[in-house]
């Protein structure tokens, strides 16, 4: 026990962002992409940690004047919390030691399950993950400050993520026949784990609507909103506009204003380049994978192949309505209790309004409605587990203190949720 | 002869445009069109895609927004690759037809 304590530590105090170029390094070349290339996919994600740490670093220190008004107030209201998105939080969960142990047993795994008719899903979309990964080492850090010995935690975190990976192969399934008929996808599934509250709200929503008379009737359409915004163009652009109403809002002055807004637009232009680092280093090896596997499967099983809702984001009603759920998000972000200003969570809406159209049939009102509600719940949990998300990021090592708090989308997770939860019970925060 | 531009988009611009853009080089080698690619979330397509010579989507697409677009789903989820990649070369040829070897 010592020793594997002993073990577990030393990989936690190196961290990912060392060991995974190696573990990629490795995996290219057990799947035989050459041992050059599998390094240069290594480094690759080494590079793509270090730009998102500078970036992120970058976020929020831009954004300090504005956390540093809020926090002035002394009252505990206002912004105090920076979005660093789903970008920041699966740099976060990439970069822990949980990432290379989780990704080869959950790819077995899920081979297993498919070989046994468990499940009918097969997750080729390992970039994604990260989703179970942050759990998984959410619930480790957890148990540590609880005073759980690191090897216990270790283990208790590594089976939570692989727990959480079969939870959403099942649901995939279960959706699967929905999402192939409404988007018109056959053969695939969307096995990420914001769809189940995605999915589950807008479920809710539109049977309650349903049932009143007089609302399953409306008839709207937004695409002059959507034409007006489309013109206002890309998120960095955005960005920028919403550095602006921020500094405004915090009294800045002209000159903070015009460094807070032109900071907050950079990291968003700079987020992706980085982001996409990591994923061209991981994109080779997940893709020799999925093949291995499936050719090892043989003809003889029903597979759906399991993605992100990357696959349904052309979905016209989703994209209509990006354009107004922009100001109504913002609009929400000042409801009492909400500490979190959207700016990552702007980019990703796209994700959301075209996810919403599944239970609503594509209909503009049930979509809107249920993507209200979903942002609405997204930006409670948000806040409200921004200590748990920034003392793993500060474990993972991406930012440098505690003291300006961080959270993301990924953070309403069902999995992060439960392990909010438990830390509560345990007392840990 | 310059080179055809190129945009790829997914919901972020960041996983699985990135996936598809590193196919999509790989494909423009092959049959020889040099190519220059850019990564962006597909909210910002309508507003950009008009500064672009051929735009390839990891969904369904159908607005209008000034360049032709390619669904290319197939090249994520490897249902019907090939169909994928022959979509691509035959989008980037005409998209090389346009423009270098108009008049």
């Amino acid at each position: 026990m010592e020793v594997i304590d002993s073990i577990v530590q030393f990989v936690m105090d190196i961290g990912g962002g060392v060991f995974l170029p190696i573990i990629i390094t490795v995996m290219g070349v057990v799947f035989k992409l050459g041992f050059f290339d599998s390094m240069r996919n290594g480094l690759r994600v080494g590079a793509g940690f270090l730009g998102i740490n500078i970036v992120l670093t970058m976020l929020v220190e831009g954004i300090q004047p504005v956390i540093n008004y809020y926090s002035s107030l002394g009252d505990g209201s206002g912004f105090t919390v920076v979005d660093i998105g789903w970008e920041g939080m699966s740099a976060v969960a990439w970069s822990t030691s949980f990432a290379l142990v989780i990704v080869p047993l959950a790819m077995i795994l899920n081979y297993l399950l498919l070989k046994a008719r468990f499940t009918k899903t097969m997750d080729i979309d390992v970039w994604n993950y990260f989703h179970v990964i942050i759990g998984g080492s959410m619930l480790y850090y957890i148990l540590a400050l609880a005073g759980v010995k690191t090897g216990i935690a270790y283990a208790a975190g590594v089976i939570y993520a692989l727990g959480t990976f079969v939870v959403v192969l099942k649901w995939a399934d279960w959706i699967a026949p929905r999402w192939q008929k409404y988007y018109d996808l056959p053969g695939t599934t969307c096995c990420n784990n914001d769809t189940i509250y995605l999915w589950g709200i807008n479920f809710v929503i539109c049977k309650i609507i349903e049932k009143i008379p007089g609302l399953n009737k409306v008839n709207m359409n937004v695409s002059w909103f959507s034409d007006k915004l489309g013109a206002l163009g890309e998120s960095s652009v955005l960005t920028f506009l919403v550095g602006l109403i921020l500094s405004v809002i915090t009294r800045q002055s002209p000159s903070n204003a015009l460094s807070v807004s032109v900071t907050l637009a950079a990291a968003v232009i700079l987020m992706p380049k980085v982001v996409s680092l990591l994923m061209e280093g991981l994109s080779p090896v997940s893709r020799a994978a999925s093949k291995y596997f499936k050719s090892r499967l043989g003809e003889d099983y029903e597979i759906n192949i399991g993605m992100d809702e990357a696959l349904c984001l052309g979905d016209e009603t989703g994209i209509e309505l990006v354009g107004i759920m922009i100001p109504i998000t913002m609009i929400i972000a000042f409801l009492p209790g909400i500490s979190m200003f959207p700016i990552a969570t702007l980019g990703s809406l796209i994700y959301i309004t075209c996810a919403a159209s599944l239970f609503a049939n594509g209909d503009v009102f049930r979509n809107l409605l249920s993507s209200i509600a979903i942002v609405i719940y997204k930006s409670y949990i948000n806040s409200w587990m921004a200590p748990v998300a920034t003392m793993l990021a500060l474990q993972a090592g991406y930012i440098d203190s505690a003291a300006t708090l961080v959270s993301g989308s990924t953070t309403a997770e069902f999995n992060c949720v439960l392990v909010g939860l438990i830390g509560k019970v345990l007392h840990v925060w | 002869m310059r080179k055809i531009r190129v945009l790829v988009a997914c919901g972020g611009g960041i996983a699985t445009s990135t996936f598809a853009a590193e196919e999509i080089k790989k494909i423009a080698k092959d049959i020889d069109i040099p190519i220059d690619i850019i990564k962006h979330p597909l909210a910002d397509v309508q507003a950009i895609g008009k500064e672009f010579d051929v735009c390839f989507v990891t969904s369904k697409y159908s607005r209008e927004i000034g360049c032709e677009v390619i669904s290319v789903g197939g090249l994520i989820t490897g249902l019907d690759e090939e169909g994928a990649i022959r979509k691509i070369k035959d989008a980037l040829s005409r998209a090389n037809d346009r423009v270098n070897h108009q008049g």
